[in-house]
C-alpha cells in the first residue's frame, strides 16, 4: 500500500526516516528505475536494462536486483550489499509530485516533494528527522531534495535517450532464460536491450546524433554492465542449497 | 455608478513608441486615451465579438490556459465564498476556444456564469499576436499578459510591478486608491488570497460602511476612470485598483514591468519575514527596531555609512549582483532552522 501526501513542516513536524535496507522494510523489489546521471556508478555493480513504460509506451532504464518479483538479491543482512544504491532507492519513501502554479503567466507544473506515509522507513520515533527544531530542512532531507531534483532531470533524459534509441531502432526485446545452480530454472521478461549489431552497424551520422547529446557514453555503460548478470545469477545461486 | 470622488488624471498626446519612459516621470495614475487605438485586435472588438474571437484564434496553438469559472450568483466577483472558507470560482486547466465558446454562449444570458482567463502570458497564450497588439516594451524587460473575460469585478488589490493596462474589447472601470489607503481598505489575508495577491474586503459597489467605517475615507481619495476599446491607463506600482469588466465580451492587454535591478526580490518577502521575526517583539525593542529600519532601510542615503571607510562597508554600501547574491545565501541559511 502507499499513501503519498504533499510533505510539508507542520502537518510532518515529528516524521523520520530510518533507511535500514532490509527484507520487508519497502524495498522487495527487482528492478529500480536509474537515469544516465547514475550510469557510471550502477554499471560496476548491476546489469542495466530497459523496460516499457506502460503509460507512455516509451523505454526507461531500469538496474535488475532479482529474477522474481520481490525478488531484490541486494538486501542482506547488513544493509544494502553494494557500494552503490540507485537514486530511486535512495529516495524512498520521498517522491516527486507536482503542483499546478502560474509561472510569469504560463501555467507551469512545479515539482514539489511527496512522501510515502504508508513506507515501513516512516516513523515518529526511529532515523534521521526531516525537519529541523523549527521547521526548517534537515541536512538529510536537503540531501534528498537534490536527489529528487536529480531523478526529476534524469527523467527528461530518459525519455530523450528513449527517443532516439527507438529512432535508430537500436531496442530489442529480450528474455532471460537462468538455470541455477539447484536445477531450477527462471524465465525474465520484458525486458529490451541495445541490438548489438545495429549499433555496430549504425552511420556515422547515427553516431554523431547519439554522441552530441552524451548518449554514445550511456549506450557503452549499458553494454558493460551486462557482465553483471553473471555476478546476479552468482549471487541468487549462493542462497541456493548445495 | 461609482462612488469614487475623483476622476483618474487624463494625459494627452502620448506616443506609444514612447508610453514607458512618459509614464516613468508620472508619479501618479494616467489615462491615455486612444493610445492603442490602431492595434488590429481594437480594430476587430469594434466590428463584433465573433471577428475578434476568429482573430485570436487565427494566432491560438493549443496552449493550456488556466481560467476561473464561478456560478451566476457571484455576479461576476472573483472573491471569496463566506466567510472567507474558500474562493468562490473554480480555477481550470482548459483551452483558449473553450474560453471564447463560453463567453459567446452566455453573451446575452441575464445572469451568465463567470467565465475569467486573467493575466495568461500573451507570448505564450498567442504567439506573434504581440507583433502588432503590444506597446513596444524596449530596455524595461516587460512581461505582457491577456485577461479575456465576461462581467467579472476584482476587488482592490496592488502590483509590486508597474503596469500598462490597454482596454482592447469591451469596457473597463478601475477604481484607485493610493498606496497610502493601505489602514482604509479593510485588506485580506495575505496567505489566502483570490488569485495571487490580497484584496479589499469591501464590496466597493455597495459598501457596508457600518462595518468597514474607515472604507469613507478610502473613498476621498478613490480616483475612477472608464475606459473604452483602445484606451490604456497607467497604474504606477502599489496603488490599490478595483477592476470591473462591464460588458459581456472583454479583453485587456497589460504590460507589467519593474525600474529596479533584476536581483532585487519581492519586498512582500520582506514584510512576512518582518511579521516573523519582527512584529511580536516586546514593545520595546520593537520601537527600536523601528528605527533600525528607518536608519538603514527607509532612510537610507549617501550618510549612512560615510563614516565607514569604503572598502568596509559591505551591505551597508552600494548593493551590486555579488554582493546580493551573498546576502540572499545567508539570509538562506540563516532561514533554514
Amino acid at each position: 500500500m502507499t499513501r503519498h501526501v504533499l510533505l510539508d513542516n507542520v502537518t510532518h513536524k515529528n516524521l523520520r526516516v530510518d533507511k535500514a535496507y532490509r527484507k520487508g522494510a519497502g524495498y522487495d523489489v527487482n528492478l529500480a528505475r536509474v537515469f544516465p546521471v547514475e550510469f557510471v556508478h550502477l554499471q560496476r555493480e548491476y546489469p542495466l536494462f530497459f523496460v516499457k513504460n506502460t503509460e507512455g509506451g516509451h523505454f526507461e532504464p531500469i538496474a535488475l536486483l532479482g529474477f522474481s518479483e520481490a525478488e531484490n538479491l541486494f538486501l542482506g543482512d547488513d544493509g544494502w550489499d553494494a557500494g552503490y544504491v540507485p537514486l530511486s532507492i535512495q529516495r524512498q519513501p520521498l517522491l516527486i509530485g507536482f503542483q499546478e502554479r502560474l509561472d510569469d503567466g504560463v501555467p507551469t507544473q512545479v515539482p514539489v516533494v511527496h512522501i510515502d506515509l504508508d513506507h515501513p522507513s516512516v516513523s515518529e520515533t526511529e532515523g534521521e528527522p526531516l525537519f529541523l527544531a523549527h521547521g526548517g530542512e534537515s541536512p538529510w532531507l536537503e540531501r534528498m531534495s537534490s536527489i529528487l531534483k536529480a531523478i526529476h532531470e534524469g527523467h527528461e533524459l530518459n525519455q530523450t535517450l528513449s527517443q532516439l534509441l527507438v529512432g535508430l531502432e537500436l531496442i530489442e526485446s529480450l528474455v532471460l532464460e537462468i538455470a541455477f545452480k539447484d536445477g531450477s530454472k527462471q524465465t525474465v521478461k520484458g525486458l529490451y536491450t541495445i541490438n548489438e549489431e545495429k549499433f555496430a552497424g549504425l552511420s556515422a551520422n547515427g553516431l554523431e546524433v547519439l554522441h552530441r547529446g552524451g548518449h554514445l557514453r550511456d549506450i557503452f555503460l549499458m553494454q558493460a554492465s551486462l557482465a553483471n548478470l553473471d555476478r546476479l545469477i552468482e549471487r541468487k545461486n549462493r542462497l541456493l542449497p548445495a | 455608478m461609482s462612488r469614487a470622488k475623483l476622476k483618474i488624471k487624463e494625459i494627452q498626446d502620448v506616443d506609444p513608441a514612447s508610453a514607458f519612459e512618459r509614464v516613468a516621470s508620472e508619479p501618479d495614475p494616467a489615462v491615455m486615451r486612444g493610445l492603442v487605438s490602431d492595434w488590429p485586435l481594437v480594430q476587430k472588438a469594434r466590428e463584433s465579438a465573433a471577428e475578434t474571437g476568429r482573430y485570436l484564434l487565427d494566432f491560438y496553438q493549443g496552449a493550456p490556459v488556466t481560467a476561473f469559472v464561478a456560478r451566476p450568483e457571484t455576479g461576476g466577483r472573483i472573491f471569496y465564498s463566506d466567510q472567507l472558507a474558500e474562493t468562490n470560482f473554480e480555477q481550470i486547466k482548459t483551452r483558449l476556444d473553450w474560453v471564447l465558446d463560453q463567453i459567446s454562449e452566455h453573451a446575452s444570458d441575464d445572469a451568465p456564469p463567470t467565465i475569467y482567463m486573467g493575466s495568461m502570458a500573451l507570448d505564450y497564450c498567442l504567439p506573434g499576436l504581440r507583433d502588432r497588439n503590444a506597446l513596444p516594451t524596449g530596455e524595461s524587460r516587460a512581461t505582457v499578459r491577456i485577461w479575456i473575460g465576461n462581467r467579472t469585478t476584482v476587488a482592490a488589490h496592488y502590483d509590486v510591478l508597474e503596469n500598462i493596462a490597454c482596454v482592447c474589447a469591451g469596457r473597463r472601470r478601475f477604481t484607485l486608491f493610493p498606496p497610502d489607503q493601505l489602514s482604509n481598505l479593510y485588506v485580506g489575508p495575505i496567505d489566502f488570497t483570490p488569485a495571487g495577491q490580497a484584496v479589499s474586503l469591501v464590496d466597493i459597489n455597495d459598501p457596508d460602511l457600518e462595518r468597514y467605517p474607515r472604507f469613507a475615507e478610502a473613498l476621498e481619495h478613490a480616483q475612477v476612470a472608464e475606459l473604452e476599446p483602445g484606451d490604456a491607463l497607467y497604474i504606477p506600482s502599489m496603488w490599490w485598483h478595483h477592476v470591473e469588466g462591464l460588458e459581456s465580451f472583454n479583453i485587456l492587454i497589460n504590460h507589467w514591468w519593474r525600474n529596479v535591478p533584476k536581483h532585487m526580490g519581492a519586498p512582500a518577502d520582506a514584510l512576512l519575514h518582518a511579521i516573523l521575526d519582527i512584529r511580536d517583539l516586546p514593545e520595546p525593542q520593537r520601537r527600536a527596531w523601528k528605527g533600525f529600519f528607518d536608519y538603514y532601510v527607509f532612510d537610507y542615503g549617501p550618510e549612512t555609512a560615510a563614516h565607514i571607510p569604503e572598502s568596509r562597508r559591505g551591505v551597508l554600501g552600494e548593493l551590486d549582483e555579488d554582493a546580493a547574491r551573498k546576502v540572499r545565501a545567508t539570509l538562506r541559511n540563516k532561514l533554514n532552522r
